[in-house]
């Protein structure tokens, strides 16, 4: 006996679709021009010299003056490491005329010229040494750094791959294989090659970042954030601002708002990082402090319709709901071509039961912009949650219309015919969109072809399974898709495969209640008793916690005050 | 004027969704012809609605059959509410008993019985001859109290509530069931009781705009657990619903029904709960149960959905010898069929088997797995009814009245056979109770319905006596004497059916206590297998069908008097 839960069941998913579950994040952070792979590639090439081939000098240097008598090689050895490297030149020139068979004072000027940015001399000194001793580790590593320095990365990759064939272990060969790698974006490399640089990236905090980078982007999302927690509170800001749209796309809301406050001070474009650090408290359950940080930015004058937006979002999320409707109405005004303030005003007018001020919304987006697919599926929203199935077919079939590419109009039409018995145009329709390689259209036909009566075994039943492994192979984290083929699994006695689908499930979505209570049963069936009665009592909290929070809750309205 | 164009609109916007795509499977002419005013049934029941909204104005009174004068006929007792705070009526509300005259009219025979249940808000009711005197008595649930009504062998009632200790003060009791949970040869008494609403922690719901404000959802209050009383023997009940563990979890109970799920010989108890989790109540059989509802996939939807539990009940429906279950929910919801899968458990048939969407437009509340066709298969009577009365403000194409629903079992598929039955299951009506009967004895079912606010309804069957029937009307010797609990297999051409008789059932409602078999076209019985609950067994074989059989408990078939409706013999042809 309710009146406040009025959506459709099913409609959740095309409802919850609007914040980007299934479309991508409507709030995007702000990143820096160039991104973070284009600005290292530039940095590459501009600079002639990074700091960690300083040190790799350093380091050959070191090598070099070991093997030598006290002698004219340690004093231009110690003239370099002093940051004089013409005045090292000027004492190993003299020198090698009179020695041209010293490859090592022949190496040790082409550091110096190398230090002194004179790196096609130091490469002719270089490549004398290598004509006598082409195994010559020091003269074979400062060729190729400076052949990076250049520019010039397969020449460069040629002689590191012919020093690490000499030197399998060479720390600055690994590290500037890396930085080759990251240029080329290939992260697993650029991994492999950091890992065996002895800990050498560590010690830049750009190359740390690029290190995690490429950890995020092989599919290690663990160890990028581990390896983001190394960086050094003293980073400069441009990094700090980079780990913190890394860790924002890890999902690590409050570590990229650790980061982005360390970047606030000094980072260039204030706005940007203000916007990201209150997009990361808003996505981190820290709505209060998202908008703490957006106010502030508003009351600085930015005057911009995403800021209102999140503002609106971050209001909701602190249970502010009357100026969070003001705030993405505000952003509806700065944008008003934008369907997206339009949408997230229909969310909460929905959320807070208020399906008429979501219509009227629906209906001034949809005279700014006729053409949005989005608005004609949530205007099909409003008409399913009043029960007007009819006007909420015609409007998914617009949206589906408008947009062939939007597979969640197809969704919702085939949910609505379902939900008016139609239930064979409904799978007609989600069909023919399934074969389209849509992975919801592929989960609907299956609930359809389920929700029809398919009895387990039946040709419909088989049907609706592999329409479901097609969608978890297309989209492996869509907990639902996994739940109800889990569901079907189980139905049909494949116990195994089912509780593999609904483990799965719920590694991805935890409260996902359907997963919980299937595999609750399954292992009711299959005797694990406990751990049957743990997921039962899971269930069952989460229920009573959802009563607990229901009784609690005051019906807010939103005023129309000042709606359009 | 206004008011036929908007029913019009209604009705045809019913009739969009309810049969535009789905024609109805050929099948038997049957028809439900409203006949409750020209028998003379003029009840009204009166929800007492005022502009407070009160929660307890939406639950609609009970309706039950039940033969007090024992003449073979089945009377008619209606429940009404009764005066609150915000309602003032012109005369006291009554309850109201009507006598079946045995010639297709009733008299009302309230104020001599002594039954009006004035000042009670009633809603539930049970029949049970709790003493075992062969008198069939009443209880009446309601809010903040009950009433034990004794049935004195006179025509007149006792209220013995006091006496008896079944008050259940302070509860709001829903729905009422009779059964023997402890095997004793007793009734005990079972209650569920819904929420904690008062007058006092009323609150506002709905949009503040005039005739906007709404009835609460349930969940805005504290859900109750329901009451297990058990039977003394000497007239009195003992409370053990704590002792018991019935009254261990609170749920905002509605329906409820006695039955033994896995058929193990006791009694377990069922509750639909309105948007908690349902309950299973397995007994133990040392006087203790344990709750098991979600164990036995019947606490939830199939993906673990809490829904509006609200009229419940147990049949046989795909004759496999295992108690299904099916339970009704409101509007957006479905109307849920679980089936016994005969592991202890249950698996969600809804689409498999059941309506699906067909009813998720319509509020479900009584309900009934009756063969109305006789044809052997158990059909599916839903009567249907909103909560709010407003409601079209809010959902415009839903409305407040609601078509009943009936779907024809096909072999064990449920089938959408509502526009075939006439205008008695098409009018609209805010329905709440529905009470299964076969008053006329012309051995098809029809069905009493309590309409909240509105006139009561008598659906007469006519027609589903085309097809072959059977009756059982079980007398308990060792068991208790209304044979609650008892199982029965019947075999018929080769065929088996299996029924138990239960307590309970439906929504509010009591209903014919003889087991009512459909037999086709089948022309004899082979055998009746009687496991009464006191674990004695009586066998007949060689019946005739489409008559009662009275069986007693360790006699066999004893003769029993079943009077025929008299001025009456071919009712189908008797419009309304």
């Amino acid at each position: 006996m309710k009146m406040c839960k009025r959506l459709l069941k099913g409609f959740e998913a095309v409802r919850c679709t609007r914040f980007g579950q299934y479309w991508g994040q409507r709030s995007r952070l702000r990143t820096p021009q160039p991104s973070v792979g284009q600005t290292l590639s530039i940095s590459l090439r501009a600079q002639p010299l990074l700091k960690a081939t300083v040190v790799s000098f350093s380091v050959a240097i070191a090598v070099v003056v070991a093997q030598q008598r006290p002698s004219v090689h340690r004093e231009a050895a110690e003239r370099i490491q002093r940051g004089d490297p013409q005045g090292a030149v000027a004492l190993l020139e003299p020198h090698i005329k009179g020695n041209p068979t010293d490859l090592r004072a022949q190496t040790l000027l082409g550091m110096a010229l190398s230090a002194a940015g004179r790196l096609s001399e130091a490469n002719e000194s270089f490549r004398r040494v290598l004509q006598v001793d082409a195994q010559f580790v020091p003269a074979l590593q400062g060729l190729a750094l400076n052949e990076i320095a250049l520019g010039r990365t397969a020449e460069a990759r040629h002689y590191l791959e012919q020093l690490l064939r000499i030197a399998p272990t060479n720390p600055v060969a690994h590290l500037a294989m890396g930085d080759l790698a990251y240029a080329g974006k290939d992260f697993r490399s650029v991994v492999a090659h950091y890992d065996r640089s002895g800990g050498l990236f560590k010690t830049d905090p750009r190359r740390l970042l690029n290190y995690a980078h490429a950890l995020a982007e092989s599919n290690q999302p663990d160890s990028a954030r581990a390896a983001l927690g190394d960086l050094p509170a003293e980073a400069e800001a441009a990094v700090q601002f980079e780990a913190g749209l890394l860790l924002a796309r890890l999902g690590d809301y409050p570590g990229a708002a650790r980061r982005f406050e360390r970047a606030r001070g000094n980072y260039p474009d204030r706005y940007a990082v203000e916007y990201n650090l209150a997009l990361a408290y808003e996505k981190g359950n820290q709505p209060a402090e998202a908008v703490r940080v957006l106010e502030h930015l508003a009351g600085s004058g930015h005057n911009k319709a995403e800021l209102y937006n999140l503002l609106g979002h971050a209001y909701r999320g602190a249970g502010r709901i009357q100026e969070a409707y003001e705030a993405f109405r505000k952003a509806a005004t700065l944008e008003p071509g934008d369907e997206a303030n339009y949408l997230d005003l229909i969310a909460l007018c929905l959320d807070q039961n208020n399906p008429d001020l979501a219509s009227e919304i629906a209906d001034i987006g949809l005279r700014r912009r006729p053409d949005s697919a989005r608005l004609w599926i949530q205007k099909g929203v409003v008409y399913a949650w009043k029960g007007l199935m009819e006007r909420a077919r015609e409007a998914f079939a617009k949206a589906a219309e408008l947009s062939k590419e939007m597979g969640l109009a197809h969704v919702a039409l085939g949910l609505t015919l379902l939900q008016m018995n139609e239930n064979a145009a409904a799978i007609e329709l989600l069909r023919q969109r399934a074969q389209q390689d849509d992975y919801l259209a592929q989960w609907f036909l299956a609930e359809a072809l389920y929700r029809s009566g398919a009895p387990p075994g039946s040709a419909e039943e088989q049907e609706a399974i592999q329409a479901l492994e097609k969608s978890v192979r297309s989209k492996p984290d869509l907990a639902p898709s996994r739940a109800l083929l889990g569901k079907l699994l189980f139905r049909r006695g494949d116990l195994e495969g089912a509780a593999a689908q609904l483990e799965r499930a719920l590694r991805i979505a935890p409260d996902d209640v359907s997963a919980l209570y299937q595999l609750a049963q399954l292992y009711a069936k299959t005797g694990d008793v406990a751990r049957s009665r743990e997921l039962f009592a899971r269930v069952s909290k989460m229920k009573a916690d959802e009563r607990e929070q229901f009784t609690g809750q005051g019906l807010e309205q939103i005023r129309r005050q000042g709606a359009r | 004027m206004r008011a036929a164009a908007i029913a019009l609109g209604i009705l045809s916007s019913l009739g969009m969704v309810l049969w535009s795509v789905s024609p109805p499977e050929p099948g038997p002419t049957v028809r439900f012809a409203d006949v409750a005013a020209r028998a003379g049934i003029t009840f009204r029941h009166d929800n007492a609605a005022s502009p407070e909204k009160y929660l307890i104005e939406t639950m609609g009174g009970g309706a039950a059959w039940i033969d007090y004068d024992a003449d073979g006929f089945l009377d008619l007792y209606l429940v009404n509410s009764a005066a609150t705070e915000a309602y003032r009526p012109a005369r006291p509300l009554r309850s109201a008993l009507y006598r079946n005259n045995g010639d297709g009219t009733f008299t009302d025979v309230t104020l001599p019985a002594g039954v009006a249940a004035e000042g009670l808000f009633g809603m539930g009711v049970a029949v049970g001859d709790y003493d075992n005197d062969g008198l069939a008595d009443l209880y009446v649930a309601g809010y903040g109290k009950g009433i034990l009504y004794h049935n004195e062998g006179n025509g007149r009632f006792a209220d013995l509530t006091a006496k008896a200790g079944v008050a259940n003060a302070g509860k709001w009791g829903s729905s009422a069931a009779w059964c023997d949970y402890d095997r004793d040869g007793r009734l005990d008494l079972v209650i569920v009781n819904y929420v904690d609403w008062s007058v006092a922690n009323n609150l506002y719901c709905g949009e503040r705009r005039p005739g906007y404000r709404a009835y609460c959802h349930p969940n805005k209050f504290r859900g109750q657990a329901p009451t297990l009383f058990r039977n003394q023997g000497d007239g009195t009940f003992k409370d053990v619903s704590a002792a018991s563990g019935i009254g261990s979890k609170p749920g905002n109970g509605l329906g409820v029904v006695c039955f033994d799920y896995d058929q193990d010989g006791w009694t377990d108890l069922f509750f639909a709960n309105d948007s908690t989790e349902n309950f299973l109540y397995r007994n133990r059989g040392d006087g203790t149960f344990e709750e098991i509802g979600a164990v036995a996939g019947v606490a939830w939807g199939e993906n673990g959905e809490i829904e509006a539990g609200m009229g419940v009940d147990v049949g046989d429906y795909n004759r496999d010898g295992w108690p299904d279950l099916f339970i009704t929910h409101l509007d957006l919801e479905l109307n849920r069929l679980y089936r016994h899968h005969g592991k202890g458990g249950y698996e969600d048939a809804t689409f498999r088997d059941g309506p699906g969407y067909q009813t998720f437009h319509l509020s479900g509340f009584g309900v009934g797995f009756i063969d109305f066709d006789n044809d052997g298969w158990l059909d599916l009577f839903i009567a249907n009814g909103h909560i709010l009365d407003n409601i079209h403000l809010y959902h415009p194409n839903t409305t407040y009245a609601e078509p009943k629903f009936v779907y024809r079992n096909v072999e064990g598929k449920f089938v959408n056979f509502t526009s075939r039955l006439g205008d008695g299951v098409l009018r609209p009506r805010v329905s709440r109770a529905a009470a299964f009967a076969d008053y006329d004895n012309d051995g098809d079912l029809d069905v009493a319905v309590n309409n909240n606010g509105q006139e009561a309804e008598l659906l007469r069957n006519d027609g589903g006596n085309r097809n072959h029937w059977l009756q059982l009307h079980l007398i308990g010797t060792r068991s208790n004497r209304d044979a609650v609990g008892a199982r029965v297999l019947l075999w018929a051409d080769g065929q088996r059916w299996v029924a138990e008789k239960v307590g309970g059932r439906s929504y509010q409602a009591a209903h014919d206590p003889r087991l009512h078999f459909g037999l086709g076209k089948r022309e004899t019985v082979e055998r009746v297998e009687i496991l009464w609950p006191s674990g004695a067994r009586d066998v007949i074989e060689g019946l005739r069908v489409n008559q009662v059989v009275a069986v007693k408990e360790g006699a066999g078939r004893v003769p029993v008097a079943v009077p025929q409706l008299r001025l009456r013999s071919a009712k189908a042809d008797d419009g309304p």
